[in-house]
This record gives C-alpha cells, structure tokens and sequence, in this order.
C-alpha cells in the first residue's frame, strides 16, 4: 500500500468513525445504541490495524485485536445479555430531541476542531487531523452522559469517552506502552461489569433504572 | 441636474398642500396629490440616476444661525442610489394610489393623506442626503411620524390604532438608541456634522467604537424590523393603505440600512472582527424566522410584512460579510459583499412594492386580506394576477427574475468566506449559504401558497366571486414595477459596475470592475463562478418555445376538452373542498412544530349527538416567542412603572406646580453654581 | 463546432435515455415481486401514446395549468444542458453554476406545485403542500453537499467541479466526497420521488406527494411532465455519476473512447438506478413526519463533509 492510499485509507476511516458517533447519539433504540458502538470499536480497531501495518508499529497490532475482541463483541453482548434479563424498554429517553442532540453535536465537532487548533501541540504527531476526532467522541460521551436518562445509556457515554482518549493515544503517539494498554482495556472491562452490577442493584432499590431516580437520595 | 432634485422636493411639497385646496371635491385632491408625486417621482429618478451615472457628487449648504450647525444637503453616489430607490418606488406607489385611494374618497380625507404621504416620501429623500447628525434626526423622526400617520389613517379600526401606537413606541425607543450613538460622536467630534464624525473616526477609543456600534445596531435594526426588534414591523405595515405599506416595506425599512452602513463605514474607522459576526448572526435570525412566521401567515399584507423581515436578514448578511472582509482588509471581497447588499436593497424594495400594490389590488378588488376567504382570483383579476406572480417568482427567487441575480450575489459573498479567511468562518460562511437555501426553499413554498390560494383554484368566499380588476392607473403602477423585475435581472452585468460606484463612494475602497463582471457574465471576485442572467433567459425562451413548436409540429393541434375536476366519482365538489391556506402550511408547522409551539383548540356544537355535528369551530395559533419572551415581560414591567408612578400623581394642581418648582431649582443649583 | 454538436448530442441523449431508467427501476421492482414488468419498449410507447392522446382538462383551470408542462420541461431541460454527461463539458454550463442548477430544479418545481392549486381539488392542494415543504427541506441538504464539494474544488461550476474530481485519483477522492455521496443519495431518492420518500406506482390519492400534483394532468402535458420527471431523475443520477465515480474519457473524440465513454456512463448510471432500485425494493415508505428526519440526515452528512474537509483536509 502506498503511504498516500494508506492516509486516504485511514481519513475515510477517520469520517466514517465520526458518522459511527453521530448514530450513537441519535439511535433512539438502545439496541441500535450497543450496535452503533460495536462498529465504532470495529471502525477503531481497522484504524489502529492500518496505522499498525502502515507505519510499522506492530506491537499495535495487540491493542487493535484486544478492541476487536474485547469492545466490539464482548461488551455489546454483555449489554445485551442486561437488557434481556432486566426487560427494561427499548428506548432511549433523553432530555433533549434528536434533532437537537444533532445540532448540539455538530457544533460540538466544530468545536473540538476549534479549540485543538494550537499549531505549535499538534505538529509533531503523526496524524494531528485525528485529535478533533477524538476530543468529539470524548465531547459526545460526555453529552450522552449528561443527557440520557438510563443508566444503562451513561455506561455507554463512559465508553464512548474510553474510546475517543484510545484513539487519540494511538494517532499521537502510536500507543501508550503495551502494559498500560492493557490495563486500560481491563480497567475497562471490569468497569463495564461493575456497572451492570450497579445498574441491577439501581433497578433493585427503585424499581427503574432511571437514573432520575436517584436524586430521592440527597439530603 | 441638481435642478431635478429641487423639482422633486418642490412638487412633494406642492403636492402634499395642494390637496387642501380640493379638500370637499375627493377625486380632485386625489389627482392633484398623488399627480405631483408621480411628477416628482420622475424628477427624482432624472436627479439620481445623473448622479449615478456620472459620478459626479452633489452638495448644498444653507448656513443658518443654529448651534447645531449648517443644514448640509449632498449626494454622493450612495445617496443617490438610495435616493434612486426612493424615487423609483414612490413613482409606481404614486401611480398606483391615484385609482386605489379612489375607495378611501367617500369615506376619508384625501387631502390629508396626500399631505402625509407626500412629507413621508420628502422625509425619506432627506434623510439619505443630509450631512448634519441633527438634520438627520429631525428628518428621521419626520419620517416616523408621517407614517405613524398614515398607518392610522383608518383609525376608526383599533387594530389601527393598537398597531400605530405600539409602531410610535418602537420607533421612538430605536431613535433614542440612535441619538445616543450621535450623542456620543458628538461629544467625541465636538461637532454634529457628518465630515467632523468622519474626520474624527480615526480617533474613537475601542470602547467608545463597541457602545456606539451595540447603540447604532439596535437602533437601526428597530426600523430595519430585524428579529428580536421586529414587532412592529408585521403589524403596522399592513394597517397602512397598500400604497404606502409598499414604501414602508420597500424603502422606508432601507433607510435604516443606510443609516447602518454610513456608521458602519464612514464613522467608526476600524473595527473588531465580531461586529460582522453580531452583524451575521442577526442576519441569518431574522431571515429563517421571518420567512417561517410568514409562512404561517394568512393575511396577505401579514405574511409580506413578515416576508420583509427575512428580506431584511437577506440584505444584512450581505453587510455582515462585508464587515467580515472589511476587517480581514479585502476589500475586493467587501467590495463584492456591499454590492450584493445593495443590489438586494433596489430589488427587494421593487418585488416588495410590486407584491403590496398586488395585495392593494386583491383588497380593494374582494374587501378582504385574509387569503381563506380568496380563491379564484385569476379568472376575475387577470393582470393583477401576473404582476403577482412576477413578485412571487422575483421574491422566490427563481431565475431568470431580480430576486435570483441579488440572492446569488449574496450566496458567493458568503462563499467567499471559505476563501482564506478565519477557521470559524470557513465552516459557518457554506453553512450560512446553505440556511440562506433553506430561506429561499420555504419563501418559494411561502408564495407558492400566497399566489396559489388567493388567485388559483376556485373562489372560498361571496367576495372573491364578485371581484373585479384593478383599475387603469392601479395596473400600470404595478406593471412599472414588474418590468423592472425582469429589466433588473437582465441589466444586471451592467448594474453591478454602477452600484460599484455607490459602495466605493460609501467605503472609498477602488473596486476593479473587471472582476464583477465581464461582458453579459456576473464574476465572482475570486474566479470560482459566473452567471450569466441574459443568457439563461435565453436558454430557458429557447427550450420553452422548442418544446411549444416541437409538439405542435409532431403531433398537431391538441385537442382538448373541458371537464369538471376529478372528484373521487362522487359529485359536488365545493370550493370549500379546496386545501385551505392552514391546511398548506400544516406539514410545516409540524416539523418545526419545536419552534412554532402551534396550540389548537376544537369546538363542537350541539354536543347531545355524538354523530350529527352541527358545527364545529377549529382554532389553530401558533406562539411568537419574542413576544411572548421578551416584550410581554417588558410590557408587565412598563405597567408596573407606571403604576408605582401613579403615586405621585395626585390631581391635585398645587402639586403638579410644586415639582415644577422644585425641578427648576434644582436645575439651577446643578448647572447655575457660582464658582 | 463539433464540441458543441457532442454537447447536443450528449443532452438529446440523456432525454432519450431517461425513460429507460425508469424502466430498469421498474423491471427490478417487477421482478423481486415475481412479476414479468414491462418491456424496455413500453415505456416508450407509453409516453408515445399519451403525447397522441386528446387531453381532459379541469374547467377550473387556468393559463397557469396550460403553462405548467411547457415551463417544468423547459427548466429540467435547462438544467439538464448545465451537466456534463459523456465528456467533462456540457452544452450550456458556461451560463452558470450550481446555485443556478439547484434553483432552475426549483423554478420547475414553483409551477408544478402551483398547477397543482389550480384545478381547486383537495388532492392537488395536498399534493403541492407536501411537494414543498419536502423540497424545501431538501434544497438546503443539496446546497451544502454542492457548497462541501466546490470547497474542495474551488470552483462552483457543475463543470468544473466535476473537472476537479476527475483529475485526481479515485482513492484520494474517495475520503472527500463519501459523505457528500450519501447526502446526495438522499436528495436524489426525495428529488425523484422514490421510496422511502414517495411512491411512484401508488394509486391511493392520500399517500401521493409528487402524483397528487399532476392528478388532473392527461394527454400530451402529462407526457411533458412524465417525461421531464424522468429526465430529472437521470439529471441527478448523471450528478452522482460524475462526481462520486468521476473516471471518465476524455480527449479526443474517435469512435473507440466514444464508444468507450459511452459505455462507461450507461455503466454507472444503470448501477446507480440499481441502488436506488434496491433501496426502493428493500425499505417501505416512510409516514410523511419522517421523511424530514431523513433529509435532516443528509444535511448533517453534508455539514459532515465541510467539517471534515475543515478537519482531516486542512481544507486546502
């Protein structure tokens, strides 16, 4: 592959990563929510695969397996297996509308592209046009955070936030150390199963996962 | 030349005392007034094409012994152009109002409105020529006040005289704001005329700059109606006769785009970059919200109103973009932006006209503005029918009409944003010229159902079966109007050289002609489009009249016959079955149902039988949110001002002398203390 | 001179051609629901016979409805001759750009809706209302997709546009107009009247958009209309074609790279009209209040587009 394709490659990638957040924030199935998220891993772990085999950092090649694995097929199906065994609804109830989630998101974009701007940071690293990438998915996990009701939704905000910081320390930096990544994607994964523990004990104790809910609890 | 303009202001004058002297004898008056107003009209149009065209200024200063200083009149270029604007439509409304007062005469002082109207369009010509911030003012205010008047001309109506007042009132909070800024250069120039305010600009502090650009802009985007100070505007425009609504909508709101760019150009210098951005994003407001609230119109004179909001939004991205490049120091770009600021100003001003005299038209043809109860009219009405739809296309924006060529200027000046200038604006300039589609889709939609219900289909009400055509006069008003439509779209490579003219004498920037325009073709300044009006009129001519020919040609005559209208095979269609004005927009309503908030409310009579309804009413409102956001509230507050204020009025006079007395004393220890 | 007998030649070939798309869209619809669907030949003979045909025609109606064909044809036309289609040029695409196409596609649209209202039945009402409102908020999506191309171009010009994404490799191309292909797919499915938007072969009045406009239309004026429906959809097939799968012929004009050329192009649209054709097989028509979500997808795939241009491009 010639390293002018392989760039080509990975921008597309890159967009199609970016349209995969945009249909995390505006599925209004949860269903189509997990889904979303699964491709966006799968479309993570392509990137890191290609940077991987493109710019001869193979030891990259772990990391990209380990989100195959661990973030496009492990996780979805755990979420699934949640659904399933709490029989909660299918749809997602946000605060605000879809259309509005949208807009909110677009400028959101424009933002991360805004503020990451500073020449003088980005020059050194290898694809400097990612980090916009990444500071929107973390911007999204974050709105998804602050917006949804379910919990089940703000573990996948978590998530999604886990996966912008991931791919901005793979575009900068090809890769944090191998044992650092690792620990991350464990950290990860017990996070995940924490969670799911907490989201049946949140139904428990209120008979709802509305995170909403909570608020009975302050003072 | 200059003889011309004190022809004009001689026969508006003329024209507007005149009338008195026919006062019992209506039609008498009628000709009289409105006859020298078409006469100054020509005048006027003769003054300030001379000065266009040739380039060559004219000024006239009449010393007096005022503190205020000279009463300086003078036209430049740009004045001209506005004073051309000015001239042009008062000549068709002119034309135009000598049949349609015709109804008023019975009813209505003739010669008073002939007195007003004339002072309203005197008023305006001074205001663009004027050279004194104090002159200005007291012109400006002439020019309220005049149509103040004339919006209550039926004031025996209280929709009228509601609307007159609260016109009065923003109006005057808009001049206040404007006489603060003129205060503050005052103070700053130490002199109120326009040269000291342009001699000194180089000199104003940021922050004096930022004041009197936020005072300026709130006090010209009150007359210029744009969102959040538009309140007025759909109310007080309609309540006028057509005739003059069509000024105030066509010119009378263009003033305060003029008053905008001289501060904007001329008086504060340099400026920071947000003000184009401020500029921009009031812009973009008022044209989405205009055009969405027009479309939820009924009322024919209503929804132009409110389709003048977005057309002011349509002129002020053009002014945004040109302070954007003003700041960035292109002033080729600038240059090209202020055009298409212009070329809208003259073309919204002719299509607007044209739609208010059409609407004047409908009115006094059926007696009624509200299109459910029109229908039908093209068949009684068949010339005005034309001419409106001439306005419709121009104001839709469809080629090959005016409203095109200025609407693609006004897209490649904001396209020009992506060419270089900051990141922020290389994103929002497409996105801004892309909601700018949007605009023009839904005013496409919006005249679409004004023309299509009020004169297609059949007739909804008593009314419009008995319409009649306009008369003589009322025809040729509106006919002027239309051919310009056509004559300012295919003119138009050689209008932009002129109306380059009216910018570079406005900002002084030399703009190379030779990249506006070349040959029959529209350049954009950066070399990435073209657009040739003439020949796009030819091409369409030549498919339009090829098919004609052809078909004829291959397959014959056709034959034709006449039939009722498909009804499902169950007889008796009624006009009644017609789509309703509501009933086109409801698609509408409902997507952006986030922004109307629309309530409904259905009644049904004789609720006993649960089948057999007698009758039912249906009530369908949609919520105005600067209304009810910002001036209710305020509104609550006045109220309750005042009524704290009621306190200190007693009634009793001893009283009301004694805070004489005591504000005098005062005054006198403030300003009179001996040193 | 013989540029511009090409220039014909190629426009006279895209009307000629026209209905055949809507043929093959047919045929795939015919067969997947085991029906045979009628021969290439029928189309044409439809049309045929209908420009042959004595026309019924509302007593209701006024010049505006005698117009309406003339003019929609006409201005699909005019639109037509902005783009290239065999070549990089076309017949009149010096006269202007793509704010030109888009609204020529609207001026079209202004009369049908309004023929619409003339005949003052319920369905023509309904028809135009919806026809409207759809397109107007499929205008903007076409324009930003447009606007997110020149940015990368530098040019508004159909020609030049379509010049620039031929110029350079396929692969490179791919990342900056992907997105812009999808919003553009979308306006082509609602510009077109195709499911999931509207459908073209329903018969019930109430679920109509574009055939409820052109209900009280018969003869040789329903032939004009049909056919300048169907030149319509082949324009923005032809617009997919050039810009998203830009690899073309061009140079001189022998019989072999015309021939060539030829090929190619039927190649691609006949591959586009495929997709369309699948997406109509395989999804069911949206209820109207969804549709608008659906262009407000494509206006987000376009600000999409601009934003990663911005983004990855550096906009250069």
């Amino acid at each position: 592959m010639s390293p002018e394709l392989a760039a080509s490659l990975i921008h597309f990638l890159g967009m199609m990563l970016l349209i995969a957040s945009f249909w995390i924030l505006t599925s209004s199935q949860i269903g189509a929510c997990i889904r979303a998220y699964a491709t966006h891993s799968f479309l993570l772990a392509l990137i890191t695969a290609v940077i991987a085999i493109t710019n001869h950092v193979e030891h990259l090649l772990i990391p990209a397996l380990l989100t195959l694995v661990l973030k496009t097929i492990v996780i979805p199906h755990v979420f699934f297996r949640i659904i399933r065994r709490l029989g909660i609804r299918k749809e997602v109830e946000s605060y605000i509308n879809i259309p509005f989630s949208l807009l909110l998101a677009v400028l959101l974009v424009f933002v991360s592209f805004y503020v990451t701007g500073n020449d003088k940071i980005l020059k050194p690293v290898a694809f400097s046009e990612f980090i916009p990438l990444a500071v929107s998915t973390v911007f999204f996990g974050m709105l998804m955070m602050t917006t949804r009701k379910k919990a089940i939704n703000q573990v996948l905000g978590l998530l999604l936030i886990e996966n912008g910081l991931f791919l901005m320390a793979i575009t900068m930096t090809f890769g944090m150390p191998l044992l650092v990544e690792m620990g991350i994607f464990f950290d990860v994964l017990v996070a995940v199963m924490i969670m799911g523990i907490f989201v049946f004990k949140i139904r428990d104790a209120f008979e709802s996962i509305d995170a909403d809910d909570m608020t009975v609890l302050k003072g | 030349m200059a003889l011309f303009f004190y022809i004009q202001i001689l026969f508006h004058v003329l024209g507007g005392i005149a009338g008195f002297l026919f006062e019992q004898h209506g039609e008498k008056a009628n000709r009289v007034t409105h006859g020298l107003a078409v006469l100054a009209g020509v005048a006027g149009i003769v003054f300030s094409l001379g000065v266009l065209l040739t380039g060559k200024p004219w000024a006239l200063e009449l010393e007096g012994s005022f503190p205020v200083g000279a009463l300086r009149l003078s036209a430049d270029p740009f004045s001209a152009f506005f004073l051309l604007v000015i001239s042009f439509l008062s000549l068709a409304a002119s034309i135009f109002a000598i049949g349609y007062t015709r109804e008023y005469q019975k009813r209505k002082n003739i010669a008073l409105l002939g007195f007003f109207y004339n002072f309203f369009i005197l008023a305006m010509l001074f205001v663009v020529t004027v050279q004194n911030a104090f002159y200005f003012l007291l012109f400006w205010e002439l020019m309220s006040l005049a149509s103040y008047f004339l919006v209550v001309f039926e004031h025996e109506k209280p929709e009228a005289r509601s609307a007159g007042t609260l016109y009065l009132i923003m109006t005057h909070v808009g001049t206040a704001f404007i006489t603060a800024a003129f205060l503050l250069l005052y103070i700053h120039a130490g002199s109120f005329s326009f040269d000291a305010f342009r001699a000194a600009a180089g000199t104003l502090s940021p922050a004096l700059k930022n004041v009197v650009f936020l005072a300026v802009l709130i006090g010209f985007g009150t007359k210029a109606g744009v969102i959040p100070l538009h309140i007025w505007l759909p109310q007080a425009h309609p309540q006028a006769p057509s005739h003059v609504s069509a000024l105030m909508s066509g010119v009378m709101i263009k003033t305060a785009v003029y008053g905008l760019l001289v501060f904007l150009f001329n008086f504060l210098g340099e400026m920071p970059g947000w003000w184009g951005h401020v500029i921009l994003a009031v812009a973009i407001l008022s044209t989405l919200l205009g055009i969405l609230y027009a479309l939820m119109e009924n009322d024919l004179k209503r929804l132009l109103a409110f389709s003048s909001i977005e057309n002011m939004g349509i002129i002020l991205l053009g002014v945004g973009m040109a302070l954007v490049f003003k700041t960035l120091h292109q002033p080729l770009y600038a240059g090209f932006a202020l055009i298409a600021a212009l070329y809208h100003v003259i073309n919204h001003a002719i299509f607007k006209g044209l739609l208010f005299l059409g609407a004047g038209s409908v009115l006094s043809g059926t007696h009624t503005r509200n299109m459910e109860g029109l229908g039908g009219l093209i068949r009684k009405m068949p010339w005005t029918a034309v001419f409106f739809l001439v306005g419709a296309m121009a104001i839709a924006a469809l080629p090959p009409l005016n409203g095109f060529v200025s609407e693609w200027l006004t897209f490649i000046a904001l396209l020009l944003g992506c060419e270089g200038a900051s990141p922020a604006m290389r994103f929002f300039s497409p996105l801004l010229a892309a909601l700018l589609g949007l605009a023009g889709a839904l005013a496409a939609t919006c005249f679409v159902k004004a023309f299509g219900i009020s004169f297609l289909g059949k007739p909804r009400s008593e009314h419009a079966a008995h319409a009649h055509e306009a008369s003589g006069s009322m025809k040729t008003g509106m006919g002027v109007l239309a051919v310009s439509c056509f004559g300012l779209a295919l003119a138009a490579p050689w209008i932009v050289p002129v109306l380059g003219k009216a910018a570079k004498s406005l900002s002084g920037a030399d703009i190379p002609m030779t990249a506006l325009t070349q040959k029959a073709f529209l350049m954009s300044p950066s070399g990435t489009s073209q657009f040739s009006p003439l020949l796009i009129v030819l091409v369409l001519s030549v498919f339009l009249l090829g098919t004609v020919i052809l078909l004829r040609l291959t397959f014959g005559r056709k034959h034709v016959r006449i039939g009722p209208s498909w009804d499902c095979g169950m007889p008796g269609l009624e006009p009644r079955m017609q789509y309703t004005a509501t009933g086109y927009s409801k698609p509408l309503r409902r997507i952006f149902s986030f922004l109307y908030q629309p309530t409904r409310r259905v009644e049904l009579d004789d609720e006993s039988h649960a089948m057999l309804r007698t009758a039912q009413r249906f009530e369908s409102k949609i919520t105005h949110h600067v209304d009810e956001w910002v001036y209710k509230p305020l509104s609550e507050l006045v109220a309750d001002l005042s009524r704290k204020a009621k306190q200190i009025q007693t009634g009793h006079i001893q009283l009301y002398l004694s805070y004489i007395f005591i504000t005098l004393i005062l005054l006198l220890l403030f300003f009179g203390g001996r040193s | 001179m013989s540029a511009i007998i090409f220039s014909v030649f190629q426009l006279l070939f895209l009307a000629i051609l026209a209905p055949a798309l809507s043929w093959f869209i047919k045929k795939m619809k015919a067969s997947s629901q085991n029906r045979v669907g009628p021969s290439l030949v029928q189309v044409y003979s439809d049309l045929l016979k209908l420009f042959r045909k004595d026309m019924v025609i509302s007593e209701t109606a006024s010049w505006v409805f005698h117009a309406m064909p003339f003019v929609l044809f006409a201005s699909t036309f005019a639109a037509a001759s902005m783009l290239p289609v065999l070549g990089v040029h076309s017949l009149f695409g010096f006269t202007g750009d793509v704010i030109l196409f888009v609204y020529l596609l609207a001026l079209g649209r202004f009369f049908l809706t309004l023929a619409a209202l003339d005949t003052g039945t319920t369905f023509g009402g309904m028809g135009s209302s919806r026809e409207m409102t759809l397109s107007s908020l499929a205008e903007p999506a076409l324009l930003l997709a447009f606007f997110s191309l020149s940015f990368r171009a530098h040019t508004l010009s159909l020609e030049g546009i379509v010049l620039y994404f031929a110029s350079g490799s396929p692969a490179q191309m791919l990342f900056f107009t992907s997105l812009a292909f999808g919003a553009l797919l979308i306006v082509t499915i609602a510009e077109s009247g195709r499911i999931p938007v509207d459908n073209p072969a329903t018969h019930l009045e109430l679920t109509m958009v574009h055939e409820a406009t052109i209900l009280e239309y018969s003869g040789r004026y329903l032939a004009l209309i049909e056919w300048s429906h169907q030149i319509k959809q082949l324009v923005f097939l032809t617009l997919l074609s050039d810009l998203f799968f830009p690899w073309r012929i061009s140079g001189s004009w022998d019989l072999l790279t015309f021939g060539l050329s030829l090929f190619l192009y039927l190649a691609k649209v006949f591959f586009l009209a495929f997709v369309i054709g699948w997406i109509e097989i395989h999804s069911a028509k949206l209820r109207l209040f969804r549709v608008p979500d659906l262009l407000a997808v494509a206006f987000v795939l376009a600000i999409l587009s601009l934003l990663g241009q911005l983004i990855i491009g550096g906009g250069a």
